[in-house]
C-alpha cells in the first residue's frame, strides 16, 4: 500500500519533474529579488515568453513524431520580415502580406516533410538546407531595412482586451489547440506512435509519410503565429529576426520534458520549458546580472534539465 | 557472389559522392576563371580562396569524425571564440609568452570537448542538446571575459600565423594541409576512423562487438574541440582582433562542407577529403558571388539548395540502382527456373 503511494509519487515526479524545477526556480528568484513576484513582473514574464512557448509548441509536434526542425527559426524570420516588409515597402494590404507569408510558411513546412519522406534523408540535413535557403532569400529581400509592424500585427502583440494582453490569449488558445490535437485526435496518436516506433506505426496502418508532412506544416503554422506575435510585441523587425529561435525552440521543448528521440512530450512541456528559460533570464535581469552571464545560465539550465531527465530515464 | 556485388555497388556510390564534390569544385573553378580574369591568377586563389577556406576546412575535418559516428557538435563556433579570446588575452593583457597563450587556448578547446563528451557518453544526453547548451555557455563566457570589447592590434609574431606565407603558400593553409594529413591517416588507417563508422552505423552492435564506444566518442569530441580552438586562434591572427562575433555560424558551415563532401548525417561513413573539398567549395562560391556582384546572402540559399538537391539526387540514384538490381535478380531467378 505504502509502496504504491511512493510509486505514484514517483510517477508524478517523473512526468512533472520540470514543473517542480520551475517552482523551485521561481522560489529561488523571489528570494534573490523582492520584485520578482510583483504582479507587473509576472505579467511581464508571461508576455515575454509567449513567443518562445508558441514556437516550442510547434517544434514539439515534430519532436514527438521523431523528427527535428532546424528551419523553424528561419520560417519565423521569413513571416516576420515579409508581413512587415511587403506592407511597408511594396504597397500590399496587411491581410495580403499575412496570407502570403502563411502560405509560404506552410509551403516550407510541406516541402520539408515531402523531401524527408520522398527521399528518406535525415530531417536534420533537410531542415538545415531549407533554413539556409529561406534565410538567404529573406535576408536578400530585406537587406538592412527595418520595417515596422502593421496595425493588426501590433494589435496581436501589444494590445489588451478586458485587461488581458491579446498575446497571452492567443498563446493560451494555441497551446490548448495543440493539447487537443495531441491528446484527442488520431493525429496525436499517430505522432506518439511514429515517434516511439516508426516501423511498428507503419505496420499498424499509420500513414507515416502523410503524417510527417502534416506535422512539419503544423510546426510551420506555429512558427507563423509566433512571428506575428513577436513582431507585434517588438514593433519592428530586421534581417536577424527569428535567428535566436533556431536552437532556443528545441531547447525550450526539451527542457520542458519533451524527448528529442520522439514518442514523449506534451503541450504543457513547451510552456514549462519556455517559462524555465524565461524565469532564469528575468530573475537575473532583476538582480542586475549582466546579459552575458544570463547566456551562460541558460546553457547551464539546459544541461541541468537534460541531466535530470537522463538520470530519471536510467532509473526507470 | 551477390554480396560482393552489393558491396561493389555501395562502395561505388561512396566514391561517387567524393567524385561529385571534386567535380563540383572543378566546374565552379572553371566557370569562375572564364567569368573573371582575376581567377586565373594563382596568387588570387591562394589568398582569397585557400587562406580563408582554412578555418572552415580545419573544423570540417573534426566534424567528419563526429558525423560519421552519428554525433553532432554545434558548439564549435563558440569554442573557437572562447579559446581564441582567452588565448589572446593571456599574452595581450597579462603578458604571458605567445606560445603559452596558444597552449592555453588549445587547452580550453580540449576541455570543452571533454565537457561535451562527458554529457554525451556518461549521461547519454543527445549531442544536439548538449552542444546547444555548450554553445550558449561558451558564447556567454566569451562575452563576460572580453567585456564586450574588441581587441585590436595583436603582436606581429602572433599575426604571422594568420597572415604569413611559406614560399607564397599561406601559413593557415599549410596548417590545414598538415591537419588534413593527420586526419586522413587517422580516419582511413587507424581504428579511430573505422570505429567511428562502426559506431555511426550501429552503436549497439559496435558495443556488443567490444568496441569501447564511450572512449572513442570522447576522443572525437576532444579532437574537434582542439581543432575549434586552432581555428579560432588562426581567425584572430588573420583578422588581427578578438571579437565577440568570432565563430558565429561556423558550426553550420562546417556541417555543410562535410555534407557537401559526401559524409552522411545518418552516420556510418565519411570522407575526410570530401569535407576538405567541401570547405574549399564554400569559399569558391563566396568569391564567385562577390565577383558576380550578387548579394552574399544568396550564398546561403545556394548552399542550402546544393545540399538538398545533391542529397535528393544521390538518394534517387541509389533507389534506381536498387530497383534495377532487384529486377536483374528476379530475371535471373526466373531464367534459372
Amino acid at each position: 500500500m505504502k509502496s504504491k503511494k511512493i510509486n505514484k509519487f514517483r510517477e508524478f515526479a517523473g512526468n512533472n519533474g520540470m514543473i517542480l524545477v520551475l517552482i523551485v526556480l521561481m522560489g529561488f528568484m523571489s528570494l534573490l529579488s523582492d520584485k520578482f513576484l510583483s504582479t507587473s513582473n509576472l505579467v511581464n514574464l508571461a508576455i515575454q515568453n509567449c513567443t518562445v512557448a508558441v514556437v516550442a509548441m510547434g517544434i514539439s509536434f515534430v519532436l514527438i513524431s521523431g523528427g527535428i526542425d532546424l528551419s523553424l527559426g528561419s520560417i519565423v524570420g521569413m513571416v516576420a520580415i515579409l508581413t512587415c516588409g511587403l506592407t511597408e515597402y511594396n504597397g500590399w494590404q496587411e491581410w495580403q502580406s499575412i496570407l502570403f507569408s502563411l502560405i509560404l510558411a506552410l509551403g516550407v513546412g510541406a516541402l520539408n516533410g515531402w523531401i524527408i519522406t520522398r527521399f528518406k534523408i535525415e530531417p536534420v540535413v533537410v531542415t538545415l538546407g531549407t533554413w539556409y535557403i529561406v534565410q538567404g532569400l529573406v535576408q536578400n529581400y530585406i537587406l538592412s531595412r527595418v520595417p515596422t509592424a502593421p496595425p493588426f500585427t501590433s494589435f496581436l502583440g501589444s494590445e489588451s482586451v478586458f485587461g488581458i494582453p491579446v498575446i497571452v490569449i492567443v498563446t493560451v488558445l494555441l497551446i490548448l489547440a495543440a493539447h487537443l490535437i495531441l491528446k484527442r485526435t488520431v493525429l496525436g496518436q499517430w505522432a506518439y506512435a511514429m515517434g516511439s516506433n516508426p516501423a511498428a506505426a507503419r505496420l499498424s496502418g499509420v500513414p507515416v509519410n502523410k503524417a510527417r508532412i502534416i506535422f512539419f506544416m503544423l510546426s510551420a503554422f506555429y512558427g507563423f503565429a509566433c512571428a506575428l506575435l513577436m513582431t507585434g510585441r517588438i514593433h519592428a523587425v530586421d534581417a536577424s529576426a527569428g535567428s535566436g529561435l533556431v536552437f532556443l525552440a528545441p531547447a525550450a521543448a526539451v527542457v520542458g520534458g519533451t524527448s528529442l528521440f520522439g514518442g514523449r512530450g506534451r503541450a504543457l512541456n513547451a510552456v514549462i520549458g519556455a517559462l524555465i528559460m524565461g524565469v532564469i533570464a528575468n530573475g537575473l535581469n532583476l538582480t542586475r546580472v549582466s546579459f552575458f552571464w544570463q547566456q551562460v545560465a541558460v546553457g547551464a539550465a539546459i544541461l541541468i534539465a537534460v541531466t535530470i531527465d537522463a538520470l530519471q530515464r536510467r532509473r526507470d | 557472389m551477390n554480396q560482393s556485388k552489393n558491396g561493389k555497388i555501395s562502395s561505388f556510390f561512396r566514391r561517387a559522392a567524393q567524385l561529385r564534390i571534386l567535380f563540383l569544385v572543378f566546374v565552379l573553378f572553371i566557370a569562375l576563371s572564364i567569368l573573371s580574369p582575376t581567377f586565373r591568377k594563382l596568387e588570387f586563389i591562394l589568398e582569397n580562396v585557400l587562406r580563408p577556406a582554412s578555418i572552415i576546412g580545419i573544423l570540417s575535418l573534426g566534424m567528419t569524425f563526429i558525423l560519421a559516428s552519428k554525433g553532432l557538435d554545434l558548439s564549435v563556433g563558440s569554442i573557437a571564440a572562447l579559446s581564441s579570446s582567452v588565448g589572446v588575452m593571456a599574452f595581450y593583457k597579462y603578458d604571458y609568452p605567445i606560445w603559452l597563450g596558444i597552449v592555453i587556448g588549445v587547452l580550453i578547446g580540449i576541455l570543452f570537448g571533454l565537457f561535451n563528451a562527458f554529457f554525451i557518453t556518461k549521461l547519454r544526453v543527445a549531442p544536439f542538446i548538449v552542444t546547444i547548451a555548450t554553445l550558449s555557455i561558451g558564447r556567454g563566457l566569451t562575452l563576460v571575459l572580453s567585456g564586450n570589447l574588441f581587441t585590436y592590434g595583436l603582436p606581429d609574431s602572433f599575426r604571422d600565423i594568420g597572415r604569413g606565407s611559406f614560399f607564397s603558400i599561406p601559413t593557415p593553409f599549410l596548417i590545414t594541409l598538415l591537419l588534413y594529413g593527420v586526419s586522413y591517416y587517422l580516419f582511413n588507417h587507424t581504428r579511430l576512423g573505422k570505429y567511428a563508422c562502426a559506431i555511426g552505423s550501429n552503436e549497439t552492435a559496435a558495443r556488443v562487438a567490444g568496441i569501447q564506444v564511450d572512449r572513442y566518442k570522447t576522443f572525437y569530441y576532444i579532437f574537434i574541440g582542439f581543432l575549434s580552438a586552432l581555428a579560432g586562434l588562426i581567425f584572430s591572427a588573420r583578422a588581427n582582433m578578438v571579437a565577440i562575433t568570432t565563430g558565429m555560424g561556423y558550426e553550420l558551415d562546417a556541417i555543410a562542407s562535410v555534407i557537401l563532401g559526401g559524409t552522411s548525417m545518418a552516420g556510418g561513413g565519411g570522407s575526410i577529403t570530401g569535407s576538405f573539398l567541401g570547405a574549399i567549395m564554400l569559399m569558391l562560391l563566396d568569391n564567385g558571388l562577390q565577383l558576380l556582384g550578387i548579394n552574399t546572402f544568396l550564398q546561403k540559399t545556394i548552399v542550402g539548395m546544393i545540399i538538398i538537391i545533391g542529397l535528393a539526387y544521390a538518394a534517387w540514384q541509389d533507389e534506381q540502382a536498387r530497383k534495377s538490381a532487384r529486377k536483374k535478380m528476379t530475371e535471373k531467378v526466373l531464367s534459372n527456373q
